[in-house]
């Protein structure tokens, strides 16, 4: 097993601050060391947000702390964000100095909350997990100790869905694929919680977490404690559907699943499906003259060096709708060996016409993948390829004279404003970015 | 300079042995310093005739920092050298870091100089995390203290 991990595309506990900021008017207050939120930001942010980066309150902990322990500071920081940034919710995140240490950060915001101040804390010491799971941990922290004092008349809200998806700035496409989301799930008629980005309706939407029907988990693995929890306390039964869908084969076949799931109306849902496929191929049909033109010069074959619920629902749209073979497809988002198989399985399953047999690696490691990616690309020379992965891995493309289209942290050659890959829409801007990269080449 | 811990089970003699031991050195005419690190900062009581010492970290944390080795040092019995570490209040903070800073500031201060002969560190022994375990690592000897009951086991497994 290697001994060294040559860049993670992730960063530490302390990464989920970034899902509070993706809360509307959520404020992170970090009991940690001072640049902890800044670095966490710098590798998978972009834009601060409401309260993110250097704006962050921060008790900016040091020695001292560390003797004589962090709590009367941290009730001064937290004494002070009440009066200086106008939150509807303030999540305490503790760092690694003070999990060390010890400091009973639970009494400490106990005293606000007891002020009926809306405010929570969770213990996200940096070495406890990766990001990855310490939002399940945020999240679940704010539905027991806050969200949790809204339920004493729950009352079921019929057709009410709280949705978890991809994790918010881990995800680079988060608010889009959120967005798309919504939209497409009101679309065949429910009421969605969407809980994180702009089309949510902040704070308010997460106090019916406990009314929803049911609960909708999209992606792989990270995050799917959040619904498990969410069952366990509530008895709310959920749905997994279990990568990213793109384009309008997975879309449809995602909202069907849905559809059926929640007992909605199925010409209702298949009068919306068919509207958007309408659409979705009118536009595709628009691009087959730029297809026939370009037939020899569009990419043939792809790698990835991405998270696991893109990486699957990339393969099968770029697959199933483009006909681009995926190449070996590395898996970085640290994926717990229990999820691996399923994962698999669904990798098994990516052709309806086919026995198709993709080459997937689970490995931290997107060096390494780097590496592989260069030594497998060497017997396809004389195809175009494609790499969906970082900014990191710019200079692999530049070597390769491959396309690259980043879709992972960190982000530093695109600006990320509504984009979302997700859904109808989502496959329609993923062919657009896609194909752009070719004509970027047109002479 | 010879480097001592005297490291053990509570209650079991380290303060007593280490204040007797360290008179006696002084009666001979060794140069000597002790640092206690016991949050109880009885370590030195002995020495100085039961004056009660101002430990480095009640000095750190009512003065902000430490400029000047005599707000934390006091001369005992036969100018032996005493130092106390001190610790936070009960139940908060990390005493063992306090210690690793208390020795951090020793050394920053110069407390360290040529003309000793030992340097007697007395340890709290029953905290098993780093911060206690620290100045073991500087010290050259150990002297293992024992009492008559059933001490003597559970303290040789701390040695």
């Amino acid at each position: 097993m290697a001994q060294t991990i040559e860049q993670p595309r992730f960063t530490c506990a302390l990464g989920s601050c970034q899902s509070v900021v993706a809360i509307k008017k959520g404020v992170p207050i970090l009991h940690s060391g001072p640049g902890c939120g800044v670095q966490v930001e710098r590798l998978i942010g972009q834009g601060e947000g409401y309260a993110g980066g250097s704006t962050m309150p921060c008790t900016n902990a040091e020695e001292a702390d560390v003797v004589f322990g962090g709590e009367k500071k941290l009730r001064n920081v937290i004494e002070n964000s009440f009066k200086v940034i106008d939150g509807d919710l303030y999540v305490v995140i503790t760092g690694c100095t003070a999990a060390i240490t010890g400091d009973d950060v639970a009494a400490v915001v106990g005293e606000f909350q007891n002020d009926d101040k809306p405010i929570v804390y969770v213990e996200e010491g940096g070495f406890k997990s990766n990001n990855y799971a310490s939002h399940s941990r945020l999240v679940k922290a704010i539905i027991d100790q806050y969200v949790d004092k809204f339920n004493e008349d729950r009352e079921v809200i019929p057709k009410l869905v709280n949705v978890f998806a991809n994790i918010p700035y881990q995800d680079p496409f988060w608010n889009g694929n959120l967005e798309q989301l919504k939209r497409i799930l009101t679309g065949i008629g429910l009421k969605v919680n969407i809980l994180f980005g702009n089309e949510s309706e902040g704070v308010s939407e997460w106090k019916t977490i406990p009314q929803a029907e049911f609960n909708l988990f999209v992606g792989s693995w990270a995050g799917l404690d959040i619904v498990k929890h969410l069952k366990r306390k509530y008895g709310t039964p959920y749905l997994h559907f279990p990568y990213t869908p793109i384009g309008a084969k997975e879309t449809s076949k995602f909202l069907r699943e849905v559809g059926e799931f929640a007992n909605l109306d199925k010409d209702e849902v298949e009068a919306y499906v068919d509207r958007e496929e309408k659409k979705f191929y009118t536009h595709i049909d628009k691009m087959a003259s730029f297809m026939l033109e370009f037939r020899y010069g569009i990419p043939r074959r792809f790698y990835s060096i991405a998270d696991s619920s893109y990486s699957l629902g990339f393969s099968k749209f770029l697959l199933n709708e483009l006909g681009i073979i995926p190449g070996i497809q590395f898996i970085v988002d640290d994926v717990p060996e229990k999820y691996q198989e399923g994962i698999l399985e669904e990798f098994s399953k990516i052709s309806d016409l086919q026995t198709r047999t993709v080459q997937v690696v689970f490995d931290p490691d997107a060096g390494l993948a780097q590496k592989k990616i260069l030594e497998d690309a060497k017997d396809y020379s004389d195809k175009r390829l494609l790499i969906l992965g970082s900014s990191w891995d710019k200079h692999i493309a530049d070597e390769l004279h491959a396309d690259l289209l980043i879709i992972s942290v960190p982000v530093q050659h695109r600006l990320v404003m509504n984009c979302g890959y997700l859904g109808y829409e989502g496959g329609l801007r993923a062919i657009e970015d896609i194909y752009d990269r070719v004509l970027a080449t047109y002479r | 300079m010879r480097q001592v811990a005297i490291y053990g089970k509570g209650g079991i003699g380290k303060s007593t042995t280490t204040q007797n031991l360290t008179a006696g050195l002084a009666e001979l005419g060794k140069k000597i310093m002790v640092v206690g690190c016991d949050p109880k900062a009885d370590s030195t009581r002995l020495l100085l005739n039961g004056l009660a010492q101002k430990t480095v970290l009640d000095t750190l944390r009512e003065e902000g920092e430490v400029d000047d080795l005599s707000q934390i040092e006091k001369v005992g019995f036969g100018g032996i050298r005493c130092v106390e570490s001190g610790g936070p209040e009960p139940g908060v903070g990390c005493a063992g870091r306090g210690i690793i800073t208390s020795i951090g500031m020793l050394e920053d201060l110069g407390a360290y100089t040529d003309d000793l002969d030992y340097v007697f560190y007395d340890v709290l022994g029953d905290v098993v995390c780093g911060g206690f375990a620290m100045p073991i690592r500087e010290a050259g000897d150990l002297h293992r203290s024992f009492r008559r009951d059933d001490g003597p086991l559970r303290s040789k497994q701390h040695l």
